[in-house]
């Protein structure tokens, strides 16, 4: 699965860690999820989907 | 995320104070089996080498930290794993001492001979609660994978060696050597997997 996490992430200037503390979620899990050696779970994709508001789909696309 | 102030103190990477503690016990084992040194010898140096836990629990905090790691959970389960381990050595250290001072025999003996399993239960119990308490979907995973890991590990060696020893090639393995392997197991795949961390950091 791919994702647009770091170009979210680039556009407002955060780094790994910034959206780590605002998904509560380790700098760890934000780094295997964006580089995709991590598929998140539904919940955790809806509250990533939930902070930059868009939809799950706008964010994660298939490979 | 920088580390808290007091635990840079400590320093030096985990894995240092990992190849300490399994260096020394990896001796003190040689020595014993040896015959070089005897109770209680062997028992004080498993206790002077045990010490080397405390800096690796701490080391253990402060990669955490760097790396970005903040969940109680694991926290939780760091400290219990100091408990168990230190328990485990008093216990097992108790154990000996009774035995071989008083030689006891009936019901004291089997009190003596469970005593030092007793914090592994506990341990099997932590590892299992902080499954359940880690909110981190993906150091639950890692958690998972290196415990499916050590599984493998403890099964393939435990059938190497149940056949060398069928066939007469090996002495025979105690029992207790399980939980050994197990862990070893445990930290080589947390090992493997913080390495996979660190190449695929892309921040």
């Amino acid at each position: 699965m791919n994702n647009r996490l770091k170009v979210l992430r680039a556009e407002r200037n955060w780094s790994q860690q910034d959206l780590a503390e605002r998904l509560g979620v380790s700098r760890q899990s934000v780094n295997a999820v964006e580089t995709g050696k991590y598929d998140p779970s539904l919940p955790l994709a809806f509250r990533i989907a939930d902070l930059f508001e868009l939809s799950i789909e706008a964010i994660f696309t298939r490979d | 995320m920088s580390a808290p102030t007091g635990l840079r103190l400590v320093g030096r990477h985990p894995g240092l104070w990992g190849l300490v503690f399994g260096g020394g016990m990896g001796a003190t084992a040689w020595l014993e089996d040896s015959q070089r040194i005897v109770f209680p010898l062997n028992l004080l140096l498993v206790g002077l080498v045990s010490l080397s836990l405390i800096p690796l629990g701490l080391a253990i905090r402060n990669r955490e930290a760097a790396c970005g790691v903040n969940s109680q959970a694991l926290r939780t389960y760091n400290r219990r794993s100091m408990i168990w381990a230190f328990a485990y050595i008093g216990a097992l250290g108790i154990a000996l001492t009774a035995r071989n001072t008083w030689h006891p025999h009936g019901p004291v003996l089997w009190l003596l001979a469970v005593l030092p399993s007793l914090p592994i239960f506990y341990f099997v119990w932590s590892l299992g609660r902080y499954l359940t308490e880690e909110q981190d979907e993906y150091l639950r995973m890692r958690q998972i994978q290196s415990g499916l890991f050590a599984t493998g590990l403890l099964l393939v060696v435990a059938t190497f060696w149940g056949f060398l020893e069928t066939f007469g090639i090996a002495p025979h393995a105690e029992g207790w050597w399980a939980i050994a392997v197990w862990a070893v197991g445990l930290g080589l795949g947390n090992f493997v997997q913080g390495l996979r961390d660190r190449t695929d950091r892309n921040p």
